[in-house]
C-alpha cells in the first residue's frame, strides 16, 4: 500500500500543496484564509496519518505563507502535531517568510513555541 | 466632527462567498491607496478574521426564527478615521451567549502583549487537541494584530436577540 503524491494547486484562498511520500518532502505555500481551513486540510490530514506508518528516512516540511488565518492555524498544528508521532522523529519544519513580514515571522514564533519538533524559522529576500 | 472617510461598507446575508468577494474588493483598494505593506497585509489580516468570526458565529445552530427574522444579517464597514483604519462589524447574537462572549472579550482587553501571545498559543496548541475547544483565537488575533482593545457594545434588539457590535482601529 502506497501513498500517492500530493499535489494542490493554489486558490485564492488556499495554499499551494506538495506531499512527496517517497523523498520526505513537503511544502505548503501561499495564501491560507479559507473560513473553513478543516475542509481543505482533513484530507491533507488523513493522509499524513497514513504516511506517518510508513515515513521516509526523514522528513522535512517547507512552509512558506502569505497570508495564514486563524482556523489554518489550528490546522497546521494538529498536522504539525501528528508529524510528532514518528517514531525517531526525524522530522523537521522550514518556516519561511519574507523578511519583512513580521507578521509571518511571529505566526512562525509561536508554533515554534509550542510545536514540539526541531522548527527553523527562515526570512527569504524573496519568492 | 472627525473625518471619516469609508472605503468599504456592506450590509446583508454573509456566505463563504461574499466573505472571499470583500476581501477581494479590499485588497484591490488598499493596493491603489497609498499604504505600507505592513499596514495593508494587517488590516486585511485582521479583517480575514472579523468576517471570519461573524460567520461562524452565525454559522451556530441558526433556527428557523433565525432565518425569518433576517438575523443572519451582518453590516462590515471599513473606514479610514485620520490616518488609522476602522473596522466595524455589527451581528445579531442571541441573548444567552452574551455573556460568554463579553466574557471572552474582557478576558482579551485585560491583557497586554505578553499575555495576548501567551493565550494565543495556549489555545492554538488547545485548539489542535481538541477541535471544538476552539473559541476565541480569532479574537487574540485581531487584538494582538490591532495593538488596540476590542471595543465592543451589545445592543438589545428584543427578549431573545441582541446586537453584537465590534469597533477595531488598527494602529
Amino acid at each position: 500500500m502506497s501513498l500517492t503524491i500530493v499535489h494542490i494547486k493554489p486558490t485564492e484562498t488556499t495554499p499551494e500543496v506538495k506531499f512527496n511520500p517517497s523523498t520526505g518532502k513537503f511544502e505548503i505555500k501561499g495564501r491560507s484564509i479559507t473560513e473553513n481551513a478543516s475542509e481543505f486540510y482533513n484530507p491533507l490530514i488523513d493522509w499524513v496519518k497514513s504516511y506517518i506508518e510508513n515515513p521516509a528516512g526523514s522528513t522535512t516540511v517547507d512552509v512558506y505563507f502569505d497570508y495564514l488565518n486563524t482556523s489554518s492555524s489550528k490546522s497546521l498544528m494538529h498536522l504539525f502535531n501528528i508529524l510528532g508521532t514518528i517514531p525517531g522523529k526525524e522530522v523537521s519544519i522550514n518556516w519561511l517568510h519574507k523578511k519583512d513580514d513580521e507578521a509571518m515571522k511571529e505566526a512562525g514564533e509561536d508554533f515554534n513555541t509550542i510545536v514540539n519538533l526541531p522548527f527553523n524559522i527562515v526570512g527569504t529576500d524573496s519568492n | 466632527m472627525e473625518e471619516e472617510n469609508v472605503i468599504l461598507s456592506f450590509k446583508g446575508i454573509i456566505t463563504p462567498d461574499l466573505l472571499t468577494s470583500v476581501l477581494h474588493l479590499m485588497e484591490a483598494k488598499m493596493e491603489t491607496m497609498d499604504e505600507t505593506p505592513r499596514t495593508r497585509k494587517r488590516v486585511f489580516s485582521i479583517l480575514v478574521e472579523c468576517l471570519q468570526n461573524i460567520y461562524h458565529h452565525l454559522d451556530d445552530n441558526p433556527t428557523e426564527a433565525d432565518f425569518e427574522a433576517h438575523n443572519r444579517s451582518a453590516v462590515v464597514l471599513i473606514s479610514k478615521v485620520k490616518n488609522q483604519f476602522l473596522i466595524r462589524t455589527g451581528n445579531c447574537i442571541n441573548i444567552p451567549k452574551i455573556m460568554e462572549l463579553k466574557e471572552r472579550l474582557d478576558t482579551i482587553n485585560a491583557m497586554d502583549k505578553d499575555g495576548l501571545r501567551e493565550m494565543y498559543q495556549t489555545s492554538l496548541s488547545e485548539a489542535a487537541m481538541s477541535p471544538k475547544a476552539t473559541a476565541g483565537l480569532g479574537m487574540i488575533d485581531i487584538a494582538r494584530k490591532s495593538g488596540n482593545k476590542l471595543d465592543y457594545e451589545f445592543l438589545e434588539i428584543d427578549s431573545n436577540m441582541g446586537f453584537f457590535c465590534l469597533n477595531i482601529l488598527i494602529d
